[in-house]
């Protein structure tokens, strides 16, 4: 079933009605500020033109006339278009506790927490707004979602990514992920994923796709580099770890699932603890849960440095963990010698962690 | 019959008191019942610049107006952290506005607004927890308490999402105290980095009041109505209060026994009992607000007066005695007062105009909001007359907590708060690594002192370290003081991880230090002399202490305390692949002294910590991963659906010490208890 991506006619309809919380419960209904429908016009015509400067500036003017979930969930979507994950996060955090008498406010904080490797405290936040509404569709439809380790995201417009960039046609599909590289130019991806031809799209976290092509590929480490027809959102810069992670230490992903169609989505960030070489001895296990098609996301060490890649599972064994050293040893491409750090830093927040991968994890689409 | 409390008196004449001889008394807080009809409590502070009511009668300084400055803010909800961005109006270009907020910065400013007027108040407007960012909200709002209080709040209206989990909680946070959960205190309550010490929660410094909600049962309320503080012998009052409509927005259960009563009528009818004990000053800081109409929502405009909105309402029907108004609610900046600005063109045009809500008989009263989530502070300058006690002039300006000013100095303390519980919210602790059959404890379970704890610990550093590029260790040693307290325990935490099962934050507790493996090769002599180095006053060991060290699996020896240094050690003996072979006979002889063997421990014990300093012979040493690493990995083997860790596996090989004679395990000066 194919999203709903852009729901303006909603979105206003929902700022017409009212729907500033403190209304919901029967207190006197307010007049809609002349000026709020056009503002919220602007807005979503600014993000779906990915302008997210231009839209949460006029989701912040409409939130100064009017104190609505609607023109909240507006401005966190603008803060995700932009990649700012934490401030999204933390607004949202408000919306659910702000507007407890619409199920849209804890649907969206739960899902962003649910993305951000909160699973636990995702769950929590949707079991009490289960309490307060029960049988909400939008909340049980999440719930069902958080439940699942493949989950797709639910059917809202606030759930996703706008689509930008290149077009995607509609037949191709979501086959893994790749990591862009510091030049935002290149990208490093499995090589098992890209081989067999097709059409090849990168798509990052801010919905931004552009077509890719393989550059080279390298048998041995099993990578290849893909280069893009033109540079996606610059990455925050990545440090490499300088030397591979030792089994049992704290390690990250950052995927995004594989799916039937290609539609954009937010990643999902999987935290566990990095395994050990295989039985046969050939290559690492991953040693952490991560959704079906997570081959080609970046691993994260607790510091949130480059740890590894994902590689394919091994015949219907778990997802592999490339190492550092393949990944510096990229081929036709080399990592900034300032992207090596000896020291050992502070463990990096997991929102951080998340907020930065947005620009460098990228979900790979194939169209044969 | 009023039922005026006596400490009132005592407290006022002891405010005079103090002001002359000591400090200590000074933002002393009570409690102190007013009238019996209504039972309106109120809570008293003192300036510790005031000086005393008897001395103004006699200094001309205090017969002359002066001027107090309150910094009031509204609609914190947590957000310890910066919300992002923010400008003075929406004229300002989204990539020209600062990062504001953090409850860094709003310390910093409000230290920086102090500087300028020492009497002064830091005063609230309510909604300051609930709806909160997950970094306060996971642990209870207690952070955010925690943060207020460096930031020196002192008095903070009620607002709705200070019901949101009930009164209970407010008054808990109010006072202090660890949540329960399921009569346990939660693992997520008392961190206490921002409270005395870590394991307790210190509760509100500040004082929350609520004048308008009422416990039914009791009549009086929740909260005290009003707080007062005196400036050079004025008193000024602040009623606080929510919006009349929370039941509305709240979840019932947060508002079960309470009524909200109407804001106007509340205040109203505590002006004639404070004018009684001669408070004319009298602020309203009320969870309630409004919105200027379309403009650029400059945040010291008021554009269209907030015709209509609530809180023109309430202000409408305010009785002539209030002097100034803080609101909040909306999340909107205004400020209508004798600073307002219009702003137009685009930014390029501002133009004072002197503004306010009209009162019950039409007089414009200064109403103010900070816009939220510690984007903006109102600053206001009140002028106090002595002679009238009461307010004659108020300018406020709202000023945004802008992170980028450098005149202004966050503050370091609150950063390390906001750092720490960051840090804390990963919910990497709560992930089961592995699961156990019975409890491992730390200490020892008979006189040879073997340690069901620091066998696992051992083996997993073995493990850790025995494939040839990672160390290609034969043996491990762990200290057993290095084995914290308590140990793997069977039963589940209050985290409800299950029986059984061992969190990454339980391990981390039983091996906090972050130390890192070192692997090194060490003869046959070495491994007799180490072991010979754990009892006191031997091989340089101190005299007062005896470390018996836990091996790994496969090694095993028998200790005699009752005979002298370096006779204590026989039977040495090292089991790998099936095969077994003797290091050290039952006479204590070293059977091939040069033998080489590759042995890991932590890198405290390989730089001779614990008196071990025979490992600092260790050759061809190579780092490793750290010791929480080790045993992390070593668990995963024994995570369902696997079989769990049984300490009775005879493939453990326990006991691994043994020992001739004794009865207990020793520590001290005499090894052979």
């Amino acid at each position: 079933m194919s999203r709903v991506r852009f729901a303006l006619a909603a979105l206003l309809a929902g700022a017409a009605g009212a729907a500033c919380a403190h209304e919901v419960q029967g207190a006197k209904a307010q007049a809609v500020p002349p000026a709020l429908p056009a503002l919220l016009v602007r807005a979503e015509t600014a993000l779906k033109a990915g302008d997210a400067s231009a839209a949460r500036d006029a989701f912040e003017q409409a939130a100064a006339l009017r104190h609505a979930a609607d023109i909240e969930i507006g401005w966190v979507r603008a803060q995700m278009q932009a990649g700012e994950y934490r401030r999204a996060l933390a607004f949202a955090a408000h919306i659910a506790g702000a507007h407890p008498h619409e199920g849209q406010g804890a649907a969206l904080y739960a899902w962003l927490l649910f993305l951000g490797g909160q699973e636990g405290v995702a769950r929590d936040t949707l079991g009490r707004a289960e309490l307060r509404l029960p049988g909400d569709a939008l909340l049980s439809s999440v719930k069902t979602r958080l439940a699942a380790t493949n989950a797709a995201p639910p059917d809202a417009p606030f759930f996703a990514p706008q689509p930008l960039g290149d077009n995607v046609p509609t037949q191709a599909r979501a086959m893994g992920n790749a990591i862009l590289l510091p030049d935002a130019r290149h990208a490093i991806v499995p090589l098992a994923l890209v081989e067999g031809g097709g059409s090849l799209w990168l798509r990052n976290g801010l919905g931004r796709s552009v077509r890719a092509e393989l550059l080279r590929s390298d048998a041995a480490s099993g990578l290849a580099v893909l280069q893009l027809a033109t540079p996606l959102d610059a990455p925050a810069v990545l440090t490499l770890a300088p030397r591979e992670p030792f089994p049992g230490s704290p390690g990250l992903v950052v995927s995004y699932r594989a799916e039937a169609d290609a539609l954009p989505a937010w990643p999902k960030l999987s935290a566990g603890f990095l395994g050990g070489p295989m039985p046969d001895g050939t290559q690492r296990r991953l040693g952490i849960d991560v959704p079906a098609g997570s081959a080609g996301s970046p691993v994260f060490d607790a510091a949130g440095r480059l740890a590894g890649i994902v590689l394919p599972p091994v015949a219907q064994g778990q997802p592999g963990l490339g190492r550092v050293a393949s990944l510096m040893a990229a081929p036709g491409r080399e990592w900034p010698a300032s992207a090596t750090s000896a020291t050992t830093p502070s463990a990096m927040p997991l929102d951080q962690l998340y907020e930065r991968a947005l620009r460098s994890s990228l979900q790979l689409i194939r169209s044969d | 019959m009023s039922v005026r409390h006596s400490l009132v008196a005592v407290l006022t004449g002891l405010a005079g008191l103090a002001a002359c001889s000591s400090a200590a008394l000074a933002f002393e807080t009570t409690w102190n019942t007013l009238d019996a009809d209504t039972r309106a409590p109120g809570v008293e502070r003192v300036d510790r610049h005031d000086r005393g009511e008897h001395e103004h009668h006699h200094h001309d300084r205090h017969r002359k107006p002066f001027s107090v400055k309150i910094i009031g803010f509204n609609d914190y909800h947590g957000n310890l952290l910066s919300p992002g961005t923010f400008g003075i109006n929406t004229s300002v270009p989204a990539a020209q506005r600062p990062a504001v907020g953090g409850a860094d910065y709003l310390a910093g400013y409000v230290a920086a607004l102090k500087k300028q007027n020492p009497l002064n108040v830091v005063v609230g407007a309510g909604d300051f927890i609930g709806a909160s960012p997950l970094v306060s909200a996971l642990f209870f709002d207690e952070p955010a308490v925690e943060t207020l209080n460096k930031i020196g709040l002192e008095f903070n209206a009620v607002g709705n999402h200070e019901f949101d989990k009930g009164s209970a909680e407010l008054k808990r946070l109010q006072r202090g105290g660890c949540k329960l959960s399921n009569g346990v205190p939660d693992p997520n309550s008392c961190k206490g980095l921002g409270s005395k010490k870590p394991g307790r929660f210190d509760g509100a410094h500040f004082q929350w009041l609520s004048a308008n909600v009422v416990e039914t049962a009791s009549g009086r309320t929740l909260l005290p109505a009003y707080g007062i503080k005196k400036f050079n012998g004025v008193r000024v009052a602040f009623i606080g209060m929510t919006l009349k409509g929370t039941p509305n927005i709240v979840t019932p259960s947060g508002v079960a026994g309470l009524q909200f009563r109407d804001e106007a009528d509340t205040v109203n009818a505590l002006v004639p009992r404070l004018r009684a004990r001669g408070v004319e000053a009298i602020v309203v800081l009320v969870h309630q607000g409004g919105f200027q109409s379309a403009g650029l929502s400059d945040i010291n405009g008021c554009d269209g007066n907030l015709a209509g909105s609530d809180i023109a309402s309430v202000v409408s029907r305010l009785d002539n005695a209030v002097d100034l108004v803080v609101s909040g609610h909306t999340h909107a900046a205004y400020n209508c007062s004798a600073n307002t600005v219009d702003v137009s063109n685009a930014g390029a045009t501002v133009t004072p105009r002197v503004a306010g809500l009209p009162n019950i008989i039409g007089r414009l009263v200064p109403v103010t909001s900070a816009s939220a989530f510690g984007r903006v502070l109102t600053d206001i300058d009140v002028t106090l007359d002595p002679r009238t006690r009461d307010i004659t002039a108020v300018l406020p300006t709202n000023r945004l907590v802008d992170r980028s000013n450098t005149a202004v100095t966050p503050s370091a303390e609150v950063a390390a708060i906001m750092t720490g519980y960051n840090n804390l919210v990963s919910p990497i602790a709560g992930q089961v690594i592995g699961s156990i059959t019975a409890d491992l404890p730390n200490s020892a379970v008979d006189a040879a002192c073997n340690m069901p704890a620091g066998d696992l610990i051992a083996d997993s550093q073995l493990a850790a370290t025995a494939p040839a590029d990672f160390g290609g260790a034969q043996i491990a040693f762990m200290n057993r003081g290095g084995v914290r307290s308590p140990g793997f325990t069977f039963v589940g935490s209050a985290a409800g991880e299950g029986n059984g099962n061992v969190t990454y934050g339980e391990a981390f507790t039983v091996q906090p230090f972050g130390n890192s493996l070192v692997t090194m090769t060490l003869t046959a002599q070495d491994l007799k002399n180490v072991l010979e180095q754990q009892f006191a006053g031997c091989r340089g060991q101190g005299a007062a202490t005896t470390r018996i060290m836990v091996p790994s699996a496969g090694l095993r020896y028998t200790w005699d305390g009752a005979q002298a240094c370096d006779a204590r050690i026989s039977n040495l003996t090292l089991t790998l692949g099936g095969v077994t072979e003797t290091i050290v006979d039952a006479g204590g002889v070293v059977l091939n002294p040069t033998r080489s063997y590759r042995v890991t421990v932590n890198n405290f014990m390989a730089t001779g910590g614990d008196g071990y300093t025979t490992f600092l012979n260790g050759s061809n040493l190579l780092g490793g991963a750290q010791d929480i690493d080790a045993l992390t990995a070593y668990l995963a083997a024994f995570k369902a659906p696997l079989p769990a860790y049984n300490p009775a596996d005879p493939a453990l090989a326990r006991p691994r010490i043994s020992r001739v004679g004794g009865s207990s395990c020793p520590g001290g000066a005499n090894v052979n208890p």
